[in-house]
């Protein structure tokens, strides 16, 4: 699995991740599929924080942290977002 | 042919039923002056010379396409106006159209995604006869780079009980004859605008998204919603937010971070308008 190897992500052409700055959760669109998914916060009093967009190459760590969900969360997180093609992995 | 001018988009009518024109032009002619070209040729006409005179039924026709079943006579009217709907849903891409009624105090338009049945038009209708402006009964008409609403010039839709409320609340209003027992019940269209005043409308900024559900035995219930819920419905009301992908995406992210986002029941059209001028126009 290339998520496993990889370290570093870059978010795949077109896609889009939308923080919401109520604490309720992400909108993912995928510039893949064209497909609009979200994620909900279930700890809303905890506030994602919202990475760059333009950020090409982000690592594993980096997403963890933005992502604020717990290590195991987060890399459920990820490999959703890389089998949806939202992130590439480098 | 006649020409109906939305203000934003232009037809042209042609059809084998008078009716369908002496309706259209109680709605229409006041807007219908400016020599532009038109959008969208569209036509009302019988589709065999059987149903021409034995239970006659219409046809709408866009172009060479026509979208719906035919439709008995007496509904001709409400599947004008259907129709004009659907040629606007199906071709317009260059901007953002959500399924929702839109109504503007002071420069400040609240957009209202409803389904069916939730008093949407009811509400709709009331207000714009009560001192707000009706940019729209049935879509929001949504610039993608500014996420700004447009105004377009059309009635307001009354299906069933509403057509009577709206009659003995405002009884100076125009109304086109009901067209009884139409797959939405009985309908009939009000006019909440005339075109010297749809003149003076501009584009104006969304400062709120509220869905309203009429509830007989509820007051006014205000619930406030989460920015993910309020994307995931506004994204589902859109007519072609598939089509437009990544830039339906992106303007329901500017209009979602510009709104505050409401739930309302209601009982009373009046205590939501209080709401809507004091708490949320301001």
């Amino acid at each position: 699995m290339p998520e496993e190897k990889s370290q570093n992500y870059s978010l795949f052409p077109g896609s889009r991740l939308v923080w919401f700055h109520d604490g309720s959760g992400v909108a993912i669109y995928s510039g893949y599929s064209g497909d609009t998914t979200f994620l909900n916060n279930k700890k809303p009093d905890i506030v994602y924080s919202e990475f760059p967009i333009s950020s090409s190459n982000l690592a594993k760590a980096d997403l963890i942290k933005y992502l604020n969900l717990g290590e195991e969360s987060a890399k459920s997180v990820i490999q959703r977002l890389l089998s949806e093609k939202v992130l590439w992995a480098n | 042919m006649q020409i109906i001018d939305t203000g934003i988009y232009r037809f042209a009518l042609t059809s084998d039923v008078k009716h369908v024109h002496s309706v259209a032009k109680s709605l229409y002619a006041d807007s219908s002056e400016r020599d532009l070209p038109v959008d969208f040729k569209v036509r009302l006409v019988f589709d065999s010379l059987v149903r021409r005179f034995i239970k006659p039924q219409i046809s709408f026709y866009a172009d060479q396409h026509s979208p719906f079943k035919p439709l008995p006579l007496s509904q001709a009217p409400a599947v004008l106006e259907w129709g004009m709907n659907w040629c606007v849903a199906a071709h317009e891409y260059s901007k953002l159209l959500i399924h929702a009624a839109v109504l503007v105090k002071n420069g400040k338009a609240i957009i209202f995604p409803a389904l069916p049945g939730s008093g949407k038009s009811t509400l709709t209708a009331h207000l714009g006869l009560s001192g707000w402006e009706t940019y729209s009964d049935e879509m929001a008409i949504i610039d993608i780079d500014t996420a700004m609403v447009n105004p377009v010039y059309r009635p307001v839709c009354l299906k069933n009980n509403s057509i009577d409320l709206i009659k003995k609340w405002h009884p100076e209003a125009f109304f086109t004859p009901t067209c009884v027992d139409t797959q939405k019940g009985d309908v009939a269209h009000v006019k909440v605008l005339d075109w010297h005043r749809y003149q003076n409308l501009q584009k104006v900024p969304i400062v709120a998204v509220v869905f309203p559900k009429y509830a007989a035995e509820t007051e006014l219930t205000i619930y406030s919603l989460s920015q993910l819920y309020g994307f995931n419905s506004l994204s589902k009301n859109a007519f072609n937010y598939n089509v437009l992908g990544a830039t339906a995406f992106n303007t329901v992210d500017k209009i979602i971070k510009s709104s505050s986002l409401f739930e309302i029941q209601y009982n009373n059209l009046k205590d939501v308008d209080a709401f809507l001028t004091e708490d949320i126009i301001g």
